[in-house]
């Protein structure tokens, strides 16, 4: 396993530790829980990755580890998983369009019939969304047809 | 598209993930050919045909004006 992976590991577990302190601290109370979270998404992150760098670097695991890497190129290159990982990205495309434009016409049902307050600002936000979700796809799909 | 995939493997007594692993495909898209789910891309197709010494025709039976 490359030495990168131990650094990275430690760099989590740095900003984590460092996301501690600064929660332990009370620098800014409203944003304890924001840190704690930081703090638990780089301390257990980095630890782990750190673990894996040691444990996978033990002779014994070595022959087990070159394989494994093997395995996983074989499986993130392999044809058909790219075609379906394709697929499946196009059908949830589709699927995240829909739930956008349903919410839309709900939300403005919704605000029209004063059930919900600020309607308006959400409708705009999910509006904009949208329509960014779908001029992006076309931006993509037309550079990868003339690539 | 029929192949004979399945039957030119069994003939050298590999194991669809001991082939997998010498064409450098997943067990599944191994398996997906040899049921006739997928058709291999071209390059592939070449691999196999490579690994089995045998032309790609003889391995692809693809008849022509048939359905897909």
């Amino acid at each position: 396993m490359k030495k990168s992976f131990l650094y990275t590991g430690f760099a989590y577990f740095a900003v984590g530790v460092l996301f501690l302190l600064l929660a332990i601290g009370g620098i800014e109370e409203r944003l304890n829980a924001l840190f704690c979270g930081f703090a638990g998404a780089g301390i257990f992150p980095g630890l782990q990755m750190m673990y894996r760098y040691f444990y996978w670097n033990r002779p014994e695991n070595r022959q087990r580890y070159a394989e494994k890497v093997e395995m996983e190129k074989i499986e993130s290159h392999d044809e058909r998983n790219v075609i379906l990982r394709g697929r499946a990205a196009q059908y949830t495309l589709v699927w995240i369009l829909c739930i956008l434009a349903i919410s839309i016409v709900l939300l403005s049902i919704l605000g029209k019939l004063e059930m919900i307050a600020f309607a308006k600002p959400l409708i705009l936000y999910l509006s904009v969304l949208l329509l960014l979700i779908f001029v992006l796809f076309q931006v993509v799909y037309q550079k990868l047809k003339q690539s | 598209m029929e192949n004979r995939v399945e039957f030119l493997r069994k003939q050298r007594n590999l194991s669809q993930e001991e082939f997998a692993k010498a064409i450098r495909v997943s067990r599944q898209t191994v398996s997906a050919i040899e049921n006739g789910k997928y058709n291999p891309s071209l390059e592939l197709a070449f691999t196999i045909s490579d690994f089995f010494g045998e032309p790609i025709e003889k391995i692809f039976l693809h008849q022509r004006g048939g359905s897909k």
